[in-house]
């Protein structure tokens, strides 16, 4: 009773979709698939045309298990559908590299190694600057080429195929286990047929989920 | 067999799964061809893919904090009080979206007379919007007839959720879907953010909380498709803003206790701008 009522609810906020008026009312769902999952969570409905590809991205929490199937109008033929686990993780890259020029003086050095005072013309004494720094004399300039590295985090998006209909032999549809919640994506593929391209048919996209593991007992708080 | 006193209320409310369609608008976009591979692929460039963005219902969540241990607490309820406030499409349908959270949040934690309040409360927003479509007398008589069975009850409702959302849909109102989205998340996410009494990285319900990262993700996506107008486009950047704090989270990884704190005052402060009006 609880669970019966717990899926009237899940229904106040159903992710069904409908792209058409049409489609929204037709269900392709092989009824030995629906068990106790609830499928009027994510599940959507949309009007293809053969050729036409269509993904749905939805959301499975952790301690659910989660099964997909797909089904269409069955002019459409044997409709293909994959389920994908959209992965992203940022790495670090080059962002830029400026490479730097400049001349540096070589200062002279006297016979001990040490740095030669330059001597003021006008005066004849050690030359110093402003500050009273020494200014040593310079033998030469020498070309100095340094680099500076700068970096940046780019994120890299990945997508793991779990499941694909056209090489699965046994089951036609995907169940998992969710330890974690995630992200999927249903893709689904209309083969291309020697029919009219314009006609559409419809496809139905069913996402139903249970709770697995320990359930506590419903009590009233 | 009927555990609720007042089951025609509780049942009342399945009519309002009309009213919260989740009809997400496909978003034509450039998407990758698959190469047919078990292992890692790189996307590439490939024909329009349209996609469609899911969310899972807020009743999950409510069922989860429920199964944790969490109590129900009514103080933190959008007060029905407010419903006054709201005159404009705009905030009304946020607070549909609110009140119908607030609706199902009652519902699971079984409160008959909360969920009599909300549903009368969310009653009216929904007038007031027009969303008449499987949520009128018809519907709310065949529900009075089959109150003790909860069969015939569910197929009623799924079938009005069907007529509500073509309807929302037929009538261009796939705006005022996105705002009900918005409403109905924000508010899930307080309430479970309310139940959390002290912050502890190993906390399940915490956790969970930290999850709806990927629920704002699609959010986002879902109301980008249907982007018609500036205040679709202030939401987006509201929650755009919320989104920069969820992405500190790693899923699976250890909450940081700042991290959340942070979630926790946006989401607060964004739900409490939404239903002053």
């Amino acid at each position: 009773m609880k669970n019966k009522i717990i899926i009237l609810f899940t229904s106040v906020f159903i992710a069904f979709t409908a792209y058409s008026q049409n489609c929204g009312k037709k269900q392709f769902l092989d009824k030995n698939l629906i068990e106790d999952f609830d499928y009027k969570g994510q599940s959507s409905s949309a009007e293809l045309q053969p050729g036409d590809t269509a993904r749905t991205s939805v959301v499975a929490y952790g301690k659910n298990e989660v099964r997909i199937a797909v089904g269409g109008e069955p002019f459409l033929g044997q409709l293909i559908f994959k389920v994908i686990q959209p992965t992203s993780k940022t790495k670090k890259v080059v962002d830029n590299i400026r490479k730097r020029e400049e001349e540096i003086p070589v200062y002279k050095k006297d016979k001990d190694g040490n740095l030669v005072q330059k001597i003021d013309d006008w005066t004849g004494e050690k030359a110093k600057d402003a500050n009273g720094a020494p200014i040593y004399e310079i033998e030469k300039t020498e070309k100095l080429v340094s680099y500076d590295t700068t970096f940046k985090t780019v994120q890299i998006n990945e997508e793991l195929l779990l499941f694909d209909s056209e090489t699965s032999t046994d089951k036609k549809y995907y169940q998992e286990k969710i330890s974690r919640t995630k992200k999927l994506i249903i893709e689904v593929i209309v083969p291309a047929k020697d029919v009219d391209a314009n006609k559409t048919g419809c496809v139905s996209v069913n996402f139903g989920f249970r709770v697995f593991g320990e359930k506590k007992k419903f009590s009233k708080n | 067999m009927n555990k609720f006193p007042q089951i025609k209320l509780l049942f009342l409310v399945a009519a309002m799964a009309v009213l919260l369609a989740n009809c997400t608008s496909s978003d034509p976009r450039k998407k990758d061809d698959m190469i047919d591979s078990t292992k890692i692929v790189q996307p590439k460039k490939s024909a329009n893919v349209k996609t469609n963005y899911k969310l899972p219902s807020p009743v999950q969540l409510y069922v989860f904090i429920r199964d944790e241990g969490a109590h129900f607490n009514k103080d933190v309820l959008n007060s029905v009080d407010n419903l006054s406030k709201y005159n404009t499409t705009k905030s009304k349908a946020i607070n549909f979206g609110i009140y119908a959270a607030d609706l199902a949040y009652c519902t699971v934690f079984a409160k008959p007379q909360q969920t009599f309040f909300y549903f009368k409360s969310a009653k009216t927003i929904a007038n007031d919007l027009g969303l008449t479509q499987g949520f009128d007398e018809l519907i709310s008589k065949r529900i009075e007839n089959n109150l003790n069975n909860t069969d015939s009850l569910f197929q009623i409702t799924s079938d009005s959720y069907w007529d509500a959302c073509q309807f929302l849909e037929q009538t261009g109102k796939s705006d005022i879907l996105g705002f009900i989205l918005v409403g109905g998340w924000i508010e899930s996410v307080n309430l479970a953010i309310n139940s959390v009494d002290k912050f502890s990285a190993d906390n399940a319900i915490v956790g969970r909380i930290t999850e709806q990262q990927l629920l704002l993700d699609n959010l986002l996506e879902n109301l980008k498709a249907v982007n018609k107008n500036d205040q679709i486009s202030d939401i987006i950047s509201k929650l755009t803003e919320l989104k920069i704090s969820f992405d500190k989270v790693v899923i699976g990884d250890p909450v940081n206790k700042n991290v959340y704190n942070e979630i926790a005052t946006k989401v607060k402060a964004l739900r409490n701008e939404f239903i002053k009006g």
